[in-house]
């Protein structure tokens, strides 16, 4: 079934999202609908933990951008919105179409992320609470700086943004960790939150566990694809939003034990070919992903699941993520992406990579062609499908399936 | 004697061909027809005029191999290999020392690179619009109220340079409409246009780093005038095959020999 969002009251929906007495019920509801396994359990539940948290009309409402780490929120009782997550969710739901069109009246020209521009529609049609403060980086996504200065000019919210350095000093790490530590301070202050150090310190064992987890999940896949990277695009909102909570922790752990349960019991997927993926995937339902598995192709590897930060100190929390921030992985410059991808190559044993080209992106789709011809001339089969991660309209899923198609016949 | 079938379902045209297969692989006809709303019925109903006409029946057929957009989901076969693919084996069997491919079809383009032994090595296909496609050909054909078959006649006897500078088929359709009503000589609107498709192959084949011997194929490689405008562009000459709309299909024969 298909949601008309267009006929959908956002206040109406806002005034059953505040009754905190429903949410079990909603919770049961979503579990006989969905039949999540016990990983999906968690993330319904912090879905819903995480609207009934910011619907209360009682708490303030903290708008970050994917990168901004959660670490230093969930030590004060916030469960941020990732705005981006969610314009990826409402993509899942299939009802984006009508928000685009809303967010047309916002943003004029098409050729801007539509991830930014959902996000966009969807807060100007009501759906999302009114901001009371907004964090962004302005890397390495590059659109966030202003879309979320849009919002706040719009629909409120005291707006902080840190920049993250290209260079990667030392001087350039105190600074970030400096940032950090002020923003952190400025909110519990403004929150009145007790103990926060101490509760950053549980923050930071739970992100530094998660990340132990994710690191065995990855030493798992490099031996044998027992899950198709495409769910782990799809699990993208949990490695950008869940770092620091216990939702996190539960999740990467259970989704540890099913990889490692499957990959004890010798269960493999039929892969002839291995793929790196680069940047995220669409978000809206498309068979495309099927079509690669039934040519045998599967997603070994994704750009977006790389754990590349060292294990945060306790001692120097916030140093801890400024290095995670400044030496970031995920769509880095040309240089870093090759070097990355040459190294996922070998670890992975992959025989192709594909770059999307999220339509809009620069971090992203700037430099892929130069990064194609790189991998090329190392003679590494490297394919770029322009596509888009919410917007359907931008995806020419027959010609895609051609492409792709094309490139598994000349892989060897 | 071992007879084959090639079938490419374009978005515009369904091409079959019929090989025969002694030692050497040899072209013995080919049929073409507007691929409609039913690629696969089109196709089934070529390869029965084509078995017809050269008296044979589809008993006399070891295997047939499906190309082009409709490849799937056909109803007189299982063996599919994309156009990509199709187009580089047709063009490196009519043109054995060809290094680069150029197919501009009815609805996309692309430029295919091979090795020496004709594998496919790289390719890119334009980007989700029609520009530098036939489809583009084809509404400036019905813009100018002139054939698309005198197009290469026209671009021959042009005086003057014209650019196109829209790449969106509807904004250039306007400029050329807007280039007539100015009393711009058709001719020289034609070379104008020719030069634009051209300009879009020539992007392609930078991208694969172009290099010699560089064969056309589709159905766009029947006009004269983008064929020397490409040829300009790159300064060197470009093969072009007797039958260049066939050669994704004759691609599809060939493979189904190997499978």
């Amino acid at each position: 079934m298909k949601i008309d969002v267009a006929k959908v009251n956002p206040n109406y929906l806002k005034k059953i999202l505040s009754q905190r007495y429903l949410y079990p019920l909603i919770y049961g509801v979503l579990i006989q609908a969905l039949r999540p396994d016990e990983i999906g359990k968690v993330s319904i539940k912090f879905a819903l933990d995480l609207v009934k948290k910011n619907f209360n009309p009682k708490n303030k409402v903290f708008y970050i951008n994917v990168f901004t780490p959660t670490e230093i929120f969930f030590p004060l009782g916030v469960f941020p919105i990732l705005p981006e997550v969610v314009s990826g969710v409402t993509a899942n739901f299939g009802i984006s179409d009508a928000i685009l069109s809303e967010s047309d009246e916002i943003v004029f020209s098409k050729d801007l992320c539509s991830v930014h521009r959902n996000l966009l529609g969807l807060i100007k049609m009501g759906f999302l609470p009114n901001p009371d403060y907004i964090l962004t980086l302005d890397k390495p996504c590059h659109s966030a700086v202003h879309s979320f200065y849009l919002i706040s000019k719009f629909y409120g919210g005291d707006y902080h943004i840190i920049d993250i350095p290209e260079e990667k000093s030392e001087k350039n790490i105190e600074y970030v960790a400096k940032k950090l530590e002020e923003t952190f301070i400025i909110f519990s202050k403004e929150l009145k939150v007790k103990n926060p150090y101490k509760k950053l310190d549980e923050a930071i064992d739970l992100s530094n566990e998660t990340r132990k987890y994710l690191i065995e999940i990855n030493e798992i896949r490099k031996k044998r694809v027992v899950i198709d990277g495409k769910n782990f695009l799809g699990y993208l909102g949990m490695i950008f939003s869940s770092f620091g909570s216990t939702y996190g922790r539960d999740f990467f752990k259970l989704l540890r034990d099913k990889l490692k349960n499957l990959y004890d019991e010798g269960y493999e997927l039929p892969v002839k070919k291995r793929l790196y993926w680069l940047h995220l995937g669409p978000y809206f339902k498309t068979d495309f992903f099927d079509y690669l598995n039934q040519k045998g192709a599967y997603i070994a590897f994704e750009e977006t699941s790389n754990v590349y930060w060292e294990e945060f100190d306790k001692n120097d929390p916030f140093k801890s993520l400024a290095k995670k921030l400044i030496n970031y992985k995920i769509f880095p410059n040309l240089e870093e992406r090759y070097k990355t991808t040459l190294k996922v190559v070998d670890d992975y044993k992959i025989d192709g990579v594909v770059i999307f080209n999220q339509w809009g992106c620069r971090q992203g789709a700037g430099s892929s062609y130069l990064l194609r011809k790189k991998l090329i001339d190392s003679d590494i089969p490297c394919i770029i499908i322009d596509g888009d991660l919410v917007d359907e309209s931008n995806f020419p899923k027959e010609q895609n399936k051609t492409r792709v198609e094309g490139f598994l016949e000349i892989l060897k | 004697m071992k007879y084959y079938i090639g079938v490419d379902i374009g978005s515009v045209a369904t091409k079959v061909v019929l090989i025969k297969n002694d030692s050497d692989a040899e072209f013995i006809g080919g049929k073409i027809s507007p691929t409609g709303s039913n690629g696969s019925f089109t196709a089934q109903k070529l390869i029965d005029e084509l078995l017809k006409e050269k008296n044979l029946n589809i008993d006399n057929i070891e295997k047939i191999l499906a190309t082009g957009y409709g490849r799937i989901n056909v109803s007189f076969t299982d063996l599919t290999k994309t156009e990509i693919s199709c187009h580089a084996k047709g063009a490196k069997f009519v043109f054995p020392k060809t290094k680069t491919v150029i197919d501009i079809g009815g609805q996309d383009s692309k430029a295919i690179k091979l090795n020496s032994n004709g594998d496919v090595l790289d390719f890119v296909m334009n980007d989700k619009c029609a520009a530098g496609t036939g489809r583009f050909l084809e509404v400036m054909s019905h813009a100018l109220q002139v054939n698309l078959s005198d197009f290469g006649k026209c671009h021959i006897e042009s005086k003057k340079d014209i650019q196109i500078s829209n790449i969106c088929t509807v904004f250039a359709e306007s400029e050329v409409i807007s280039l007539v009503s100015e009393g711009v000589d058709k001719r020289d609107i034609i070379k104008g246009i020719n030069y634009s498709i051209a300009k879009r192959a020539l992007t392609l084949l930078k991208r694969v780093n172009v290099e010699e011997e560089v064969t056309m194929t589709g159905g766009v490689a029947k006009n004269r005038g983008v064929v020397l405008a490409l040829e300009d562009l790159l300064k060197l000459k470009i093969n072009i095959p007797d039958i260049p709309e066939f050669i994704g299909a004759l691609g599809a024969a060939l493979y189904a020999i190997e499978s």
